[in-house]
């Protein structure tokens, strides 16, 4: 047997998980159009690529005028990224979890990459109701006044900033307005109770929501006693409706909101707006939130618990829980491993019958974010679907969270978290996707199957580069100066990534080791390269800038 | 993957990838840059067509170690067209560069490496 014919069945495999992926535009286009490089998509396939590619250029001229990254930086990054430079960059800027700062504040009138960014950034929390490709001007102070006055900050560029992290919003807002402002009153019109996946009566239990209260928040007991008696009162006469009303609309109160909202489209949970009401979609989001952290923790938290139905139309919500849920203590990143490993030890001690279940029900979840995923991106496409988030970082905190009893909830509970699973992994797919490829061209550039094609004026010109130096070039005579260049840059290119992905290769070897033993499935192996991508690109710079 | 014919698939796959870190970098005492010109194209199914005509070609051999080149060149590469010599010229240059870049993601990965083999030979021993 040839010595790499195994990696060769290795690649086969790791080439048809990577062909179900598709179509990778819809993720740049609707980046594209957060910022307002891009409207409408014109018809016919190649006035849509002019279109495209229009935007993208503009992009990246901006990218490169904005001076957030030097030259340097930006050649090493391309280098890295190849062809999914572009949208590898829209990615980060667009995280609202560990997103790219801002370097400089825009003059008024100045439309560049850091306005579109800001008023993108105050758009998602509801502080920018125009387009981001407006210039930055008297709308964009207006949002930034509110935020910097909510979050007590005095900087305009630390506010803005502030909006790429969104666990430290949370935890700036717990700090200034203490555990009280947790208690969220909430007003849904009678369309919108329609749509609830529940009964309002059903969460209109004073002792549950009371219980949890008292023993979730350090509230003065005279606090608590005034609460039970002004709003869980059983006769709606005696319900202080003037300060139910009011809480219920003040601005604070809708700017936590949209910070819940926030997170919980991060999440998965919710597809609706981030405008800070908080209609049906927002509660319904709130009860499936709800069931998947049940799930996860083994417990059982009533949804009555957390909300409690006052009467026309109000809610109170006890938010702590989910704020908690939401404040995640850094973690260093080697415990995120940890989950993973600790993941396919667990799946590797189920027994025959349960690891097959095992296997078929994560399969099962995979598949199906794969199919919502494809069917949301090309809704995405067309401008007329929900947006989708492509960040990572909360994602592995979670399972970091999760994680130990990931194997469990996949197992036991999978009908009831179905679908929470199923947005949770849409995430994990969308990551390990450029991550898969790379772990392909790894596989390929070590056992020498990385051919380098560029054709110039119809000549072609064919390099074989093997990871241990051997270059072997094989090209059409004549071929013009510009060919050669062209050909040069992209082989410097092609073996520059290709370092990355041996690297991404070396990563992932302690899982392949588990393969070993016969307990990893693709599934898995996909969720660790989506870690070991993120893990390398935060040490690249160390490695391969210079 | 338990039991399948894809878990004996993975597990030779590792060893394969291990071999070939090792035997890469055991071999790396000579690198070897090729330059070959001449009529290449496709054909209608997208394969490349043998080459047709002559062909002409130069093979550099560097000693990693003692620095010295060899090349060897026929008599009309580069006759007509002197953007060959260079383009084979900076390839050279650009193997040794890569070499030691490479070397650099295998020592990042190399306490990897060097951990699985020693597993590997502890099982041996227990076996």
């Amino acid at each position: 047997m040839a010595e790499s014919e195994n990696l060769d069945a290795l690649l086969v495999e790791a080439e048809q998980q990577a062909a179900q992926f598709g179509d990778d535009s819809a993720e740049v286009i609707q980046h594209l159009r957060d910022l307002g490089y891009l409207n409408q998509l014109p018809f016919g396939a190649h006035n849509r690529e002019v279109t495209l590619n229009a935007a993208l250029s503009k992009f990246e001229a901006e990218l490169l005028a904005s001076e957030i990254f030097n030259k340097d930086e930006i050649q090493s990054l391309r280098a890295l990224y190849t062809n999914a430079f572009a949208e590898e960059m829209l990615r980060k800027f667009m995280d609202l979890d560990e997103g790219i700062p801002i370097n400089e504040m825009p003059q008024t009138g100045e439309i560049n990459l850091s306005s579109r960014l800001i008023h993108y950034r105050l758009g998602m929390y509801g502080l920018y109701a125009l387009n981001a490709g407006h210039a930055f001007g008297f709308t964009t102070m207006m949002g930034l006044q509110t935020l910097k006055h909510h979050l007590s900050i005095s900087s305009n560029l630390d506010a803005v900033n502030q909006l790429a992290n969104k666990e430290g919003v949370l935890k700036r807002i717990l700090s200034i307005y203490g555990n009280e402002r947790c208690l969220m009153f909430v007003h849904v019109n009678a369309n919108e109770m329609k749509q609830l996946h529940f009964e309002p009566k059903k969460v209109r239990s004073a002792r549950d929501f009371y219980h949890r209260l008292s023993e979730d928040f350090e509230l003065k007991p005279k606090y608590l006693a005034g609460f039970k008696r002004d709003i869980l009162s059983r006769h709606q006469k005696d319900v202080k409706w003037e300060y139910v009303k009011g809480r219920s609309t003040d601005e604070l109160t809708n700017f936590i909101i949209k910070v819940l909202q926030v997170h919980q489209w991060m999440d998965g949970f919710y597809d609706g707006k981030t405008d800070g009401e908080i209609g049906s979609m927002s509660l319904n989001s709130i009860a499936d939130l709800l069931k998947f952290y049940n799930a996860g923790n083994d417990a059982d938290l009533p949804l009555k618990s957390m909300l409690y139905y006052i009467g026309k139309g109000y809610f109170v919500f006890n938010a702590l829980t989910m704020i908690n849920n939401y404040v995640i203590e850094d973690a260093p990143d080697s415990r995120d491993e940890d989950v993973i490993k600790s993941l396919t030890i667990q799946s590797g001690r189920l027994t025959e019958s349960d690891r097959a279940k095992f296997e078929a029900n994560l399969n099962a979840v995979l598949d199906s974010a794969k199919v919502e995923l494809h069917q949301q991106k090309q809704k995405a496409k067309m401008g007329i679907g929900k947006r989708v988030y492509f960040g990572i970082r909360s994602f592995l905190k979670k399972l970091f969270r999760i994680g130990k009893r990931l194997v469990k909830m996949i197992l036991h509970h999978l009908k009831k978290i179905f679908k929470q699973l199923s947005d949770f992994f849409k995430r994990v797919l969308e990551y390990g996707k450029q991550a898969l490829k790379s772990f392909i061209q790894g596989i390929k550039y070590i056992i020498g199957r990385l051919p380098i094609i560029t054709e110039n004026e119809h000549k072609l010109a064919i390099t074989h580069a093997e990871f241990m130096g051997d270059t072997f070039s094989i090209l059409s005579d004549p071929f013009s100066k510009q060919g050669y260049d062209k050909h040069h840059e992209k082989v410097l290119e092609v073996q520059r990534s290709a370092q990355f992905s041996v690297a991404l290769v070396g990563e992932v070897l302690k899982l392949l080791k588990y393969m070993l033993k016969g307990f990893v499935g693709w599934p898995i192996l996909i969720l660790q390269l989506a870690k070991a991508t993120r893990t390398l690109y935060q040490k690249h710079q160390l490695i391969y800038q210079h | 993957m338990a039991g399948t014919s894809s878990e004996s698939n993975s597990k030779k796959a590792i060893q394969d990838f291990l071999d070939n870190a090792k035997e890469g970098v055991k071999n790396l005492t000579t690198l070897e840059i090729k330059t070959i010109v001449g009529a290449i194209e496709f054909d209608n199914k997208g394969k490349l067509k043998p080459p047709s005509g002559e062909l002409e070609g130069i093979v550099s051999e560097i000693q990693l170690v003692s620095g010295d080149i060899t090349t060897r060149v026929t008599p009309n590469f580069g006759k007509n067209n002197a953007q060959l010599m260079e383009y084979h010229l900076v390839k050279e240059n650009q193997g040794q560069e890569i070499v030691r870049k490479n070397l650099q993601v295998l020592k990042e990965i190399g306490t990897t490496l060097v951990s699985l083999l020693k597993e590997d030979d502890k099982l041996n021993e227990d076996s």
